[in-house]
């Protein structure tokens, strides 16, 4: 696939384009992620009608046209090969308009688009079981990654550095229902949170848990007045306080000077997660995250089963909820075939994991020649090639190495059916 | 809030293409889908519906099991209530905001060549993008041309209507209800409005406070 008339290209720009955080960086031998910056992918206006700054996010969601300037328009694109991300199953006019504006009006050197998954496994996996094991170099083999973002959570089997397609499974619960359920909890029970995104989303981050036992935990928040979970969350005023605080309810409201404003966070820290193994709760026909995985896991080939489930890996920002390995192994477990071993690791930072799987690609040189498009190859070829030549590699999934065959068959299939 | 994506029935012969709200057919006007159903097909109309019922609501696609194997008879439909509350939870913003952008972040204006153009001038939303593209999927599914050989699950995609989740199987009309006003089981309803609740205590803040409907 790589050219050998493309030209070295000196730098690697990796890009995991979110629907709430951009996640955008150089790739170098020794970047960390602190490397990395994270930009919010929205448009936002504040109380005082100031355009893209303020606190009070009333944010709209663009399709990256905007923020995806930012970082491009400070390197030189044409030494630059771009590693960009998209959602697994994008409708294709979309992808097309991608392609279009990476080459013709930023004219990067090369471009390589994928899902994110595709990019996690380019990460050290064996790290995240085995501390200590020797790194390594090339994709993962096999490994079910779990991406758990701001619109949906995705299963992805991931098998030989490609997305196994029929196993590709979604809920429609993201990191934005769950703030937007505990903002409808909040506003029922206590204070009228629904203008309050942001605030509301800082509390999800602050406290929310994932229970290994929701119905305990519900009978403990009902039955006990002092109990562990009920805490209380000062909200910020945004003028002494700027940030609000969590912390143990107070046995007497200060009186005096003047009150805060405080929410009391009872079972709402583990009910509004909960949605990810219920999305019935809110109302979705949908079944819960340890169900998708297994039919996920059952839709591939036998012989991948014991690996895939030995190899969970959760990104995206809801991986940053607390016992979720945990609640996710003890439903997984008794669900496995008898022989497997269920597995699950976190990555230290899951936000970012996937982009530093994309470093690890863009330093990785043969893997990238292979993996890369060249901008003179697009002029001429074009769009329709490119979209081929893209779906082609994720065509080469078990049979590593043939890519350029099996891209030619599926491209003639594709031919074959009209509409 | 999603657009009716309609099916034309599709033989060999009359390619079609279909988008959110028109499509391109090389049929005669008085065979489209636009002139009046003669009244001896119904059973085409009733397959026809069902089709349309399980492409047009994308993100509670509940026929996406059924569909796959052919039997689209079974239609679980969502009550208006929970369609309501589905989207307001999908939604960014609780008031519907229009953010102006006033200008480009660099002097130059975008636009270097006809495709990008094109591109930046397109009204098309997020929204049409993803009906367009569930229709051109199902259309490729039922057009009897399409034979993906030998069918590969690695690689051939399901599409986004048919990788979401499948509705629970067991006992799928009751779902665990919780209390308006604690959270805790609700147990019972209120009995004017039918909202769930768990005790007694709760049941006199939510006549108080928050019960809409009055006899």
């Amino acid at each position: 696939m790589g050219k050998a008339s493309a030209p070295r290209l000196p730098n690697v720009l990796v890009m995991d384009n979110g629907a709430h955080t951009i996640k955008a960086g150089y790739a170098t031998r020794n970047t960390d992620p602190s490397d990395c910056t994270a930009i919010p992918n929205c448009i936002a206006r504040s109380r005082d009608r100031r355009v893209y700054v303020g606190r009070q996010l009333e944010s709209c969601k663009d399709f990256g046209s905007i923020v995806f300037r930012q970082p491009v328009e400070k390197c030189d694109a044409k030494s630059t090969t771009l590693i960009l991300t998209e959602a697994p199953n994008a409708p294709t006019p979309l992808q097309t308009n991608m392609d279009q504006i990476v080459f013709e009006e930023y004219e990067f050197g090369a471009y390589y688009r994928c899902p994110a998954s595709q990019l996690v496994v380019w990460n050290d996996i064996g790290q995240l079981f085995n501390p200590g094991t020797t790194l390594q170099h090339n994709a993962a083999e096999c490994v079910l990654v779990v991406d758990s973002g701001y619109s949906f959570t995705h299963v992805i089997p991931v098998i030989n550095g490609k997305s196994f397609q029929a196993g590709i499974r979604r809920i429609d619960v993201g990191g934005k229902v769950l703030t937007n359920y505990l903002k409808e909890m909040f506003s029922i029970r206590q204070l009228n949170m629904m203008d309050e995104t942001y605030i509301v989303n800082e509390i999800k981050e602050s406290c929310c848990y994932i229970s290994k036992d929701p119905r305990r935990d519900l009978d403990i928040c009902k039955r006990m007045k002092r109990n562990s979970i009920v805490k209380e969350y000062v909200l910020p005023d945004y003028k002494s306080l700027h940030k609000g605080i969590l912390r143990e309810r107070l046995e007497k409201v200060p009186q005096g000077k003047e009150a805060e404003q405080t929410l009391v966070v009872g079972n709402e820290r583990f009910m509004a997660p909960e949605l990810l193994f219920h999305p019935g709760d809110v109302g979705y026909r949908q079944t819960g995250l340890p169900d998708i995985i297994m039919k996920s896991v059952n839709s591939t080939p036998e012989e991948y089963r014991p690996l895939l489930l030995a190899n969970i890996v959760l990104v995206g920002g809801n991986a940053m909820l607390q016992g979720l390995k945990e609640r996710l192994e003890a439903e997984l477990v008794p669900m496995a075939p008898e022989n497997c071993i269920v597995r699950i690791g976190i990555p230290e930072d899951p936000i970012k994991y996937a982009w530093q799987g994309g470093v690890a690609l863009g330093n990785n040189k043969t893997a990238l020649e292979q993996h890369r498009i060249a901008r003179a190859d697009y002029l001429e070829h074009g769009s329709t090639w490119l979209a081929k030549k893209m779906a082609g590699q994720s065509l080469a999934a078990v049979q590593a190495g043939a890519s350029s065959g099996v891209a030619s068959s599926s491209n003639k299939r594709r031919r074959s059916s009209p509409g | 809030m999603y657009p009716t994506v309609e099916l034309l029935p599709n033989s060999g012969k009359t390619g079609t293409t279909g988008a959110s709200s028109w499509y391109y057919s090389n049929a005669p006007p008085s065979q489209s889908v636009s002139a009046m159903p003669k009244p001896e097909d119904l059973r085409a109309r009733k397959a026809k519906t069902a089709a349309v019922a399980s492409i047009t609501a994308p993100s509670f696609a509940t026929t996406a099991a059924s569909a796959s194997d052919g039997t689209s008879d079974v239609v679980v439909k969502l009550d208006p209530a929970t369609v309501r509350r589905i989207n307001e939870l999908e939604k960014v913003n609780w008031h519907d905001v229009q953010i102006k952008i006033e200008a480009p972040f660099s002097g130059r204006k975008p636009g270097k060549t006809q495709n990008v153009r094109r591109v930046l001038a397109s009204q098309k939303t997020f929204q049409n993008h993803l009906s367009d593209d569930i229709a051109n999927h199902e259309l490729q599914l039922q057009n009897p041309l399409y034979k993906p050989d030998p069918y590969d699950p690695a690689t051939t995609p399901l599409g986004y209507v048919r990788s979401v989740a499948e509705p629970p199987s067991t006992n799928a009309t009751r779902y665990r209800r919780f209390c308006e006003i604690c959270g805790y089981w609700g147990t019972i309803g209120c009995l004017r409005c039918g909202v769930r609740l768990c005790s007694g205590e709760c049941e006199a803040t939510h006549k108080e406070a928050r019960c809409t409907r009055r006899f």
